[in-house]
């Protein structure tokens, strides 16, 4: 056999061989094949099922998110105010059924849009205007202002708040807008019943003092008349108490409030006119420590013939044999609304005056019964009488409106 | 087994520390890869989350996936779609070579030993080995590529475990000339393949593959019932060694040996040239991939 056959031969043993490795290899193949399309099989349902298990997922989740979307439409779209959305550059970017309607435009003609761009001829510093809200991230609220609707010039309330993201971040302004034009009319109307019936109070008011002036006018009359002293001590009396409703009645009358008396100037002007009254030849020096009080209708009437009562007592009682004497009058109101009243004197003491004390009721001066009763019944508060040198009477009552 | 049994106290020591030592992390992942090879019916999903327990070996897979070499047109991104993209058992043998390479590392070089040299030299023999199987047996060959990759473990444990006594056993085969299985048990009293066998069969791996490994150097002593791994081993060792590829533990050929284990495999030398020629193309291949 020579070489070339040689060559030849081991060549085509060479396919040979190469040809029996293909045979072998093929029907591995075939067989890796067949077991490698079972498993991808096997792979490919379970990556359809894990994304048919996450749409699933995501359609409810899809769901949900359309219900809040939806409620969220319904809550914007319910209200009776005017809400808005804006970006941070001041852009509407959602307005409620109530926006379009008062401003008479479609969402389409304000969204993505600024205030002034939507209304470039009606300017509006409060709703056009975000700057210190986005600037600050502070709410704006009840900002009053005027807008152009359908119904025309509209007076409004505007509450601005900030529109943070999830993280916190100021990105826009949410803003709630109320019509007040109904309230501003009620308010109207509420100040005008207000302001006729004040009239009508100043009237009674008025017609009541002229009617005690009337009152005490005809007790003077008459006690010109009478003789008897005693029976002229019981009118002077009586026309004091009369005097002293006056009083309170014209104070009221001059008073800007009517719930608000000023006590102060009630004591005062008293105690001037009672010095009038009893002017005696006993030199008698009224000293009066009185602070700010002011006292509503209910207290000030009682409180004052209390007063009264008390002081024409001091003139009349305590200081008979003396040439001179002091009174001292105070009155205060702490902070939660305790009033104390204080007659003080430097007379001749209670002595057989003692049976007028309070508690002494049967024995005691018809001043001092009617003080104790009207303490005690109309202001349900205390008086307590100390005698030493002198008489001193203390009377603490609570006023609060 | 019976077959470590008698072994000196140094060796029974060596696997101790070998066991609890960072050699032991390629356990699972190359256990795990052995009992899927050799189930028919396990599946792509339980390679899957056996990779997966490995975050190191997944990124390094998906990198391997998103390469070049695979010009796939979409990013990888999870092992599913490797699987599905590259291939099941493309994909096993990556993880195999990937876990175990990890031992293979250090780059220190003793006379003509490396471990990069070793990783090439055990890949050619895994790859050949499984070609044998493929083309000349028609067996799909996993188990013995598989040895292939490991069937010089022993050798990285010496190196890194009784490193004085195996630069010792270097220089006795460099300069005396010496086979390294003799200057092994002459130093040590056992050689690299009883260590990585009783490791292996420590770890639970399948007889076939531990007596393979064991008697890689002396096919014919072995028991009848594994010849073919056994032999496909050695002749893969001897064919790596003719062709310079890598480091060869045996430098000393014995050919006749060869030839008988050539013959008892029913293997001609034509069968021999051809592969060889598959080996290089192979191995081309899997250095341009930079495995090697």
């Amino acid at each position: 056999m020579d070489g070339q056959t040689r060559e030849l031969e081991a060549k085509v043993a060479f396919l040979e061989t190469q040809a029996k490795h293909l045979a072998n290899e093929m029907t591995l193949v075939k067989d890796e094949y067949e077991r490698a399309s079972r498993s991808y099989y096997e792979l490919y349902s379970e990556m359809e099922n894990k994304v048919l298990e996450k749409s699933q997922e995501l359609k409810v989740m899809y769901r949900r998110l359309k219900e809040k979307n939806h409620l969220l439409e319904v809550i914007l779209n319910s209200s009776p105010e005017i809400i808005y959305f804006k970006d941070e550059m001041s852009r509407f970017i959602e307005v409620n059924r109530m926006f379009t309607r008062t401003l008479g435009l479609s969402k389409f003609e304000i969204l993505g849009k600024t205030y002034g761009e939507v209304f470039p001829d009606k300017p509006n510093a409060v709703l056009g205007d975000d700057s210190s809200v986005i600037g600050t991230g502070e709410a704006e609220l009840h900002k009053t202002s005027l807008i152009e609707t359908t119904r025309g010039r509209t007076p409004v309330l505007v509450d601005k708040v900030p529109y943070k993201d999830i993280d916190g971040k100021v990105v826009g302004v949410v803003g709630f807008v109320q019509d007040v034009s109904e309230l501003k009319q009620a308010e109207e109307e509420i100040l005008s019943s207000l302001k006729e019936k004040e009239i009508l109070l100043k009237e009674i008011q008025h017609r009541v003092k002229n009617n005690i002036q009337v009152i005490s006018s005809l007790i003077d009359l008459k006690s010109r008349k009478v003789q008897n002293r005693e029976a002229l001590d019981i009118l002077n009396e009586i026309k004091n108490k009369v005097f002293t409703m006056a009083l309170i009645h014209a104070m009221l009358f001059d008073a800007d409030r009517f719930d608000r008396i000023d006590m102060k100037l009630f004591v005062s002007k008293l105690v001037s006119h009672l010095s009038q009254v009893y002017r005696s030849e006993t030199r008698i020096t009224p000293v009066l420590r009185c602070e700010d009080v002011f006292l509503s209708m209910k207290h000030a009437m009682p409180c004052g013939l209390v007063i009264n009562e008390l002081v024409s007592n001091v003139f009349k009682h305590a200081f008979k044999g003396r040439s001179e004497g002091r009174v001292e009058i105070s009155l205060a109101q702490s902070d939660d609304g305790n009033v104390t009243v204080g007659i003080r004197d430097d007379g001749v003491g209670m002595g057989d005056r003692a049976a007028r004390a309070p508690g002494a009721e049967t024995n005691g001066s018809l001043g001092m019964k009617l003080a104790t009763l009207i303490v005690r019944d109309q202001l349900k508060g205390s008086i307590s009488v100390a005698a030493d040198r002198g008489t001193s009477v203390e009377i603490a009552f609570r006023a609060v409106a | 087994m019976t077959l470590f049994e008698g072994k000196n106290e140094r060796f029974q020591g060596l696997l101790q520390t070998v066991d609890n030592s960072d050699i032991s992390s390629i356990k699972t992942v190359v256990s795990g890869v052995m009992r899927i090879i050799n189930d028919p019916r396990s599946t792509v999903k339980e390679l899957k989350e056996l990779i997966e327990t490995d975050p190191p070996l997944t990124a390094r897979l998906l990198k391997i996936a998103n390469s070049a070499f695979y010009s796939l047109q979409r990013k990888v991104s999870e092992i599913e779609q490797a699987i599905v993209l590259i291939g099941f058992d493309e994909l096993k043998e990556l993880a195999l070579s990937q876990k175990v390479c990890e031992l293979f590392i250090k780059e220190e070089r003793i006379q003509d030993y490396s471990r990069p040299l070793l990783w090439k030299h055990s890949i050619a023999v895994a790859l050949l080995s499984k070609m044998i199987y493929r083309k000349e047996f028609g067996l799909k060959g996993d188990n013995i590529y598989a040895a292939g990759l490991l069937h010089e473990l022993g050798i990285v444990i010496e190196d890194q475990f009784l490193h004085p006594q195996f630069i010792e056993i270097l220089n006795a085969v460099h300069e005396g000339g010496r086979n390294l299985v003799d200057a092994e048990t002459s130093v040590l009293g056992f050689h690299h393949a009883e260590v990585c066998g009783a490791l292996l069969d420590h770890w639970s791996f399948p007889s076939e593959f531990v007596f393979s490994i064991v008697y890689h150097h002396s096919g014919f002593e072995q028991p009848q019932d594994f010849t073919s791994m056994v032999l496909t081993l050695y002749v893969s060792d001897c064919i790596c060694h003719k062709n310079a590829i890598g480091y060869s533990d045996s430098p000393l050929q014995n050919d006749e040996a060869y030839r008988r284990c050539l013959n008892t495999l029913g293997i001609d030398e034509t069968s021999v040239d051809v592969i060889t020629v598959d080996l290089k193309k192979a191995m081309a291949r899997v250095e341009s991939r930079g495995f090697v």
